[in-house]
Parts: structure tokens; sequence; C-alpha cells
């Protein structure tokens, strides 16, 4: 009746729930506690473990994840990107907040930065554009998570066409933990490097938030790549095409907000008529 | 009549139960008539506001107040009939081109009437003047829209000259010249404005009236919509499609140094501009939206500048056509104060038409609905903001600092004064209270000069202590990191199923 641990490092052997037997009683309270805490601690270190694996060996981490992966760090991870965001907001210094400095100045390292950005969905974002009094987690959490969702059920619609092997659940898990770059360097750059630096010396940070940037785009191409086992060429065209359909599925529900909301309109003032004559 | 009812109420008082009944009956009308008096009050009882980084509105004390007002009724000039220009000359007389009476009318600047123009049936009659300009010499120059022509006068109001329509190569001979507002700068060039909107920029003529090309015009942004819709229409699309232009100027202002003011109503952003003698715009770098977007109902109004003026500090002055509100901005297009708007009290405008600066900061707007030109005079706050940014413009930051500390003592919001402040610490030194200051005023800029300045002292104080640190801790870090990795890489992740 033991736990399967990872063979490596020796995590302790997590206690399995057990069936309560008669006559144990409440007596079970804090063992269930511990058991609990056990398997908590056991999920976690395995998804940092993967997270580190993604990072350092991508090809074979996602060999691994299509295996090991499990739809429980798909939340855990957006939620640590979701983290990451709000912590890399509170550390910016005040002078790289971008409220109200007009930035109209088109560079290359700015196009590059764009570039990136559209490619991550803007899921991977470094620049705080807003007010800090103003910062809501469930507006942030959702400009990380409506992309990701879009993302995923568009990539799994494409992926479908092109018959690639994946299934939804290695789509969404190898597309969280192409985000472990964002959650390892995004705060610390924030932390680090906007209070150390002047405005003057912002490429610094911007150029590091830019390589990030990247990297996060070669993980999506390197995940497409593994889990489907497309070749290159595809790859890229399956990248497109899946964003062009996460901007078709977004343009399709403002169409049927503008539609719904004008009926919605209507039969209210309909209903406003009817009750007030 | 209120204190008399209140009196009377308050004798009523306590002597029976219907005296009660009568204090409150006065109390209501006295409270009535209170609110009616601020409703029709002129300007003096309302508040001013700025703008802070975002475009929200700071409330801030009235920088203007309403003073008096000049028409022309029962004066021997009889009423305006839709004036479109005001120029106040160097002898602050006030000159009006009064355009549906066909004439231009003087007045000195408490407004009494001096003498008209251009009425004399000779080859100087105007014909729907709308743009005047006063030399330093004194001569007196009208731009003649309904003849088409620039009229000169000498002091004494005898006619000089005339220049017609100019020719030249850049010309068409069909052009259409209808002359609207004029300027004259140091070195007798006129700067003439073509109405009907000439998006080509200023008429550049010689005192001679040669035409020598055309000066300052707005040019066209960079836009990725129109650049994908003329890629993929064919020629007969494209002529469908209606052209798309530059703005033009509205209105132009010289300044002694022989900068051109410029406005330009329906530019979104950069609508003022000051010239220099090449024709580029050196008052803001990158492009500034002035005024204020306002949204009425679901419609966004975009501000119309139609007239600006400088007074001799280089506060500029201009005015919003669309809001009726003057908007003031100080020698680098940071925004000073509002004032005036909508409306048919005193301080408001119907159709206002143009303003000029006269003394001690006088400003004279005119209406060409009211046919009047009302006067405001700047309250203590707005002459401790004037003073305070023409120290800080000419490097006296220590000097402004005292004035940007009154400024803050009267509106606490003010940002431009916390930024004067800034820089005043700066100066001194004093970089910490200066972060603090350009923290309150969010003038990233400055906060980021001020702790590049703060990161140098420090570096050079504690490099002794600092270097080590540093080193220690990339040491222990790079230790961390290189362990953790390596027992990672060791691992094989043997994680089917995990705990049950």
């Amino acid at each position: 009746m033991t736990a399967r641990s990872i063979p490596a490092v020796a995590t302790p052997a997590v206690p399995r729930r057990r069936v309560a037997r008669p006559g144990a009683g409440r007596a079970g309270t804090a063992a269930r506690w511990r058991a609990a805490a056990g398997r908590v601690r056991w999920y976690l270190t395995k998804w940092f473990r993967q997270m580190l694996f993604v990072l350092t060996h991508p090809t074979e981490a996602f060999w691994e994840l299509k295996r090991t992966g499990d739809w429980a760090s798909v939340a855990f991870l957006v939620f640590l990107a979701v983290m990451a965001r709000m912590l890399l907001m509170s550390f910016m210094s005040f002078h790289y907040i971008f409220q109200g400095v007009e930035r109209t100045k088109w560079n290359l390292e700015r196009v590059m930065q764009q570039f990136t950005a559209t490619m991550t969905l803007g899921m991977t974002n470094f620049i705080y554009n807003g007010n800090p009094e103003d910062t809501s987690v469930i507006q942030e959490a959702l400009r990380i998570l409506i992309p990701f969702v879009t993302w995923c059920l568009a990539h799994y619609a494409i992926a479908m066409i092109f018959y690639g092997e994946g299934g939804l659940r290695d789509i969404m898990v190898s597309a969280a933990f192409s985000l472990s770059p964002y959650i390892f360097f995004s705060w610390p750059a924030s932390l680090i490097l906007t209070n150390v630096t002047t405005l003057a010396e912002r490429s610094l940070y911007f150029s590091i938030s830019w390589l990030v940037n990247l990297w996060v785009f070669y993980l999506f191409l390197t995940h497409i790549r593994i889990i489907h086992d497309f070749t290159f060429k595809r790859t890229v065209a399956t990248y497109i095409i899946s964003l062009i359909t996460v901007i078709i599925i977004w343009s399709l529900v403002a169409l049927v907000y503008a539609l719904t909301s004008n009926t919605y309109e209507f039969f209210y003032e309909l209903f406003y008529e009817l009750t007030t004559r | 009549m209120a204190v008399d009812t209140a009196r009377f109420g308050r004798r009523g008082v306590g002597r029976d139960p219907r005296g009660w009944l009568r204090a409150g009956a006065a109390a209501l009308l006295s409270l009535s008539l209170m609110v009616t008096t601020v409703a029709t009050a002129s300007a003096d009882r309302e508040y001013s506001w700025t703008l802070d980084k975002d475009g929200q509105q700071l409330r801030s004390p009235m920088p203007y107040i309403y003073d008096f007002e000049v028409d022309g009724m029962y004066k021997p000039s009889g009423t305006f009939k839709n004036p479109a220009d005001i120029f106040i000359d160097k002898e602050y007389n006030v000159w009006i081109a009064d355009t549906g009476n066909n004439r231009l009318l003087k007045f000195d600047e408490r407004g009494n009437y001096l003498r008209e123009f251009g009425t004399a049936e000779d080859e100087g009659k105007l014909n729907a003047p709308e743009g005047i300009y006063v030399t330093e010499r004194g001569d007196i120059w009208v731009a003649d829209r309904g003849n088409g022509r620039i009229v000169q006068y000498a002091p004494d109001g005898t006619f000089l000259k005339a220049l017609g329509k100019p020719r030249s190569r850049l010309l068409e001979e069909d052009q259409v010249y209808q002359p609207n507002k004029l300027v004259i700068d140091r070195r007798g060039y006129i700067y003439v404005l073509n109405g009907g909107g000439d998006y080509r920029g200023i008429f550049l003529l010689d005192s001679e009236g040669e035409f020598r090309g055309f000066f300052g015009a707005n040019r066209l942004s960079f836009n990725l919509a129109r650049l994908l819709v003329r890629s993929f229409t064919t020629d007969a699309q494209k002529k469908q499609i209606s052209k798309v232009l530059p703005t033009h100027h509205a209105n132009l202002f010289v300044d002694p140094r022989g900068f051109i003011y410029t406005v330009s109503p329906l530019s979104q952003q950069d609508q003022i501009k000051k010239l220099n003698s090449v024709g580029n715009n050196v008052y803001t770098t990158s492009a500034k939206a002035f005024g204020e977007r306002e949204r009425r109902g679901t419609q966004i109004v975009n501000p119309q500048f139609v007239d600006v003026t400088v007074d001799e500090q280089g506060i500029v002055s201009a005015l919003d056509f669309n809001s009726g509100r003057i908007y003031q901005y100080d020698q680098s297009a940071n925004l000073l104060a509002i004032f005036g708007g909508r409306g048919a009290q005193r301080g408001r405008f119907e159709l206002p038409q143009s303003l000029a600066v006269g003394r001690e900061g006088r400003i004279f707007v005119l209406d060409a609905n009211r046919n009047n030109i009302q006067i405001f005079r700047p309250t203590e706050f707005a002459n401790l903001l004037h003073d305070g940014s023409k120290l800080y413009f000419d490097g006296k930051y220590n000097e402004a600092a005292t004035i940007w500390e009154e400024v803050l003592r009267r509106n606490s919001f003010y940002e431009l004064a916390h930024t004067g402040l800034g820089k005043s610490f700066f100066k001194r030194g004093d970089y910490v209270t200066a972060m603090e200051e350009y923290k309150i005023a969010r003038n990233k800029d400055g906060y980021s000069q001020a702790f590049g300045e703060w990161r140098h002292d420090f570096l050079r104080e504690n490099f002794g202590w600092l270097l080590p640190m540093v080193i220690f801790a990339i040491w222990v870090l790079t230790t961390v990191i290189s362990r953790t990795m390596k027992r990672v890489m060791s691992m094989k992740l043997e994680t089917e199923g995990g705990p049950a």
C-alpha cells in the first residue's frame, strides 16, 4: 500500500485515502489532513520539475508531458501566470508604468516586441499600461485566460483537421507549460531591472521582455511539433491558421454579442411597454 | 427683499406658532432665491479645473473672472454684426473686424469708441473683412475677404494700397482667393490664410504682395487602414472614396520673436502649433491632444480651436469653439487653466469667434452671436501660475519653487506645481524629495532623472560593501539554481497515475 513516488528523488510516501474502518471513529482527521498535504506537495513537486524540464529540454519535456500531463496542472499554471503578472505589476517601479507617456516612436525593438507579444496573443505581456490603483486581478486574469482558452480550442480544431495526434488535454497542458518562461522570469525582471535602471536604460528591460516572449513563442512552436508529430512546415501552418481562427472566434463572439444585445434590448423594451401601458 | 422676509420670520419665531411657519417659508424663499442666483451667477462663483495625466478633471480655483463687456449699443458705432476678428495693438487699443457691417472699429482698452475705418466710398471700402492686423508703426492691414484682397491703411485711416490675388506658378489661375486672416512679422512678410479651408498652408507674401510660397502646411499622418484600403481598391473605386486631405489652419498669431502660432480645428492632435521661421512645429515634441474630448450622450465631441493668442510672457490661450472654453497653456504646452464655456450668462459665450490678450493679461473674447466683447481679468491664482511657469521656463527653478508653493497652498492638486517643486529639489540635489514630488505630479521622466542621480550617489557611497554583497548573492543564486537543476536533470518523471 505504498504510494508511487518519483524515483530519482525520495519523495515521502503519500498515504492513500483509506476506507474508514469500523471503530476508527474520528481519530483519522489529522491523518487525512496530512495525507491531503502530502498529495498537494506531490503534485507541486511534479509540476515544478516538469516546468524546469520544459525550460531546459523542451522537446523531451513535451514528449513526456503527452504521457504524464494532468488536467489540474493547466489550472495551476494559468494561475501562476496570473500571479506572475500581478507580481510584475506590483514590483514595477513608478517610472516604468507607461500611463500617459506617448510611445509614438517605432523602432526595431518595439516592432519585435509587438510581434512576439502578438504571437503569444498578449498572454505574456510585460508592459504595464495602467493606473496602479485601478488594477484588478479579475481583469488581469481574463487577459490571460481568454486568449489561453480560445487559443486551445482553436488549435484543437485546426490540429484535428491537420490530423494531429494530440488531444485536447495534450494541447492545453503543453500550452500551459509553454508559459513557464513568463512565470519564472517576468517578475524578477520587473523587480530587479525596473528598480535599478532609469528610463534612459529601458532597453535593457525591454530586451529581456522580448527574449522571454520569443522563448514562449518558440515553446509554442515546439509543443505543436511534438504533440502532434508534425513537420516544421506543418507546425508553422497550423500555428498561423490557429491564430487566424482565434481572431475569427473573437469576432464571432463580438457579432453574437452585438446581435443578442439588440434582441435583449428589444425584448426588454417590449416588456417595458407592456407592463407600463 | 430676501433679507426683509428673513427678518420678519425671525421676529415671528417664539411669539406664536405661526412664526415658525413664516420662518420656514422665509427660509425656503431665500433658499430658492439663492439657488436662482447661483444658477445665473457670473463666473466668479464657479470653479475651474485642470486635467491630470489621464485627462481626468481636477478641481481648481477660477483662473479668470468676468470683468466687463463692450458692445456697440448706445455708441456712435452702433451694434456689431457678426464680427469675426479682434486684435489688440501695442497701445492696447482694441480693433474689431465688424464683418457684417463691412468696417473696422477701434476702441480703447476700456471700451470707449474711438473711430471706424473702411466705410469711405473710395478704393479702401471694405466688403466683409474677417481679419485684422496692426503693425508696430500703426499701419492697419485688413483681410478684405469679400473683395478678395488685402488692404493697408495708414494710422490716420487713409487708404495706402491693396494687394490682390497673388500670381505664381504654384497657384492655379482659377484659384479661389478669400483671405480671411493675416499677420505680419518683423521682416514685413505677410502671412495670409485663404478662407474655405485651404489645406496647403499659409500664403507667404512679401510686402509688395509677391507670392513667396506656402508656409507651415499640416501633414497627413500615416494610417494603416487607409494604406490597406488604397492597396486593395481599383482606380475606379478610389475615385468613389473621398480624398483624405490634411487639415487647414483656422487662425494665426505672431509673437514678438517671430514665431507663428496656428490653430487647426479639424485636427485631433497638435491642434496648436508654434512654427519657426522654416515652418516647423516647435511647440510639442510628440503628438499632443490639446483641449478635452467631451461625451455628449453617445457622441464624442472633439475640441475645435478657432483662435489663439499669446501674451508677453509666452502664455498661450486658445479658444475652443465647441465647448466655448478657453484653454491656457504655458511655454512648453502644459495645461495651465481652463475657463469660459457655452451659455447665455455673463462670462459665457454663444458663438465665440476670436480672442486677444490686453494689458495685465486681460483676455478679450469676441462673440459673433451676442455681438460683444467680454473682458476677463486674471485672478491672483492665474497670476501665480503665469509667474511660476515663466520663471520655470527661464530656468530659475528656485525662485519658481516659492511661487509653486503658493500655488499649492491654493490648490494642492496642481500637478505642474509639483513638477516645478520636483525640479527645484532636483537642482538643489535633494533627489529623494524630488522623486516624491515627481511621483505626486506623475512625471515619469523627472522621476527617472532624479532616480538616476540618486542611484549614482548611492552607488558612490556604498560601493565598498555593495560589490561583495552582489557577488555573494550571485554566487548563492547560481549554486542554488545549478544544484536544483542537477537534481531535476537526473530525475525520471515516472508520474503516471500519481497519488491515489
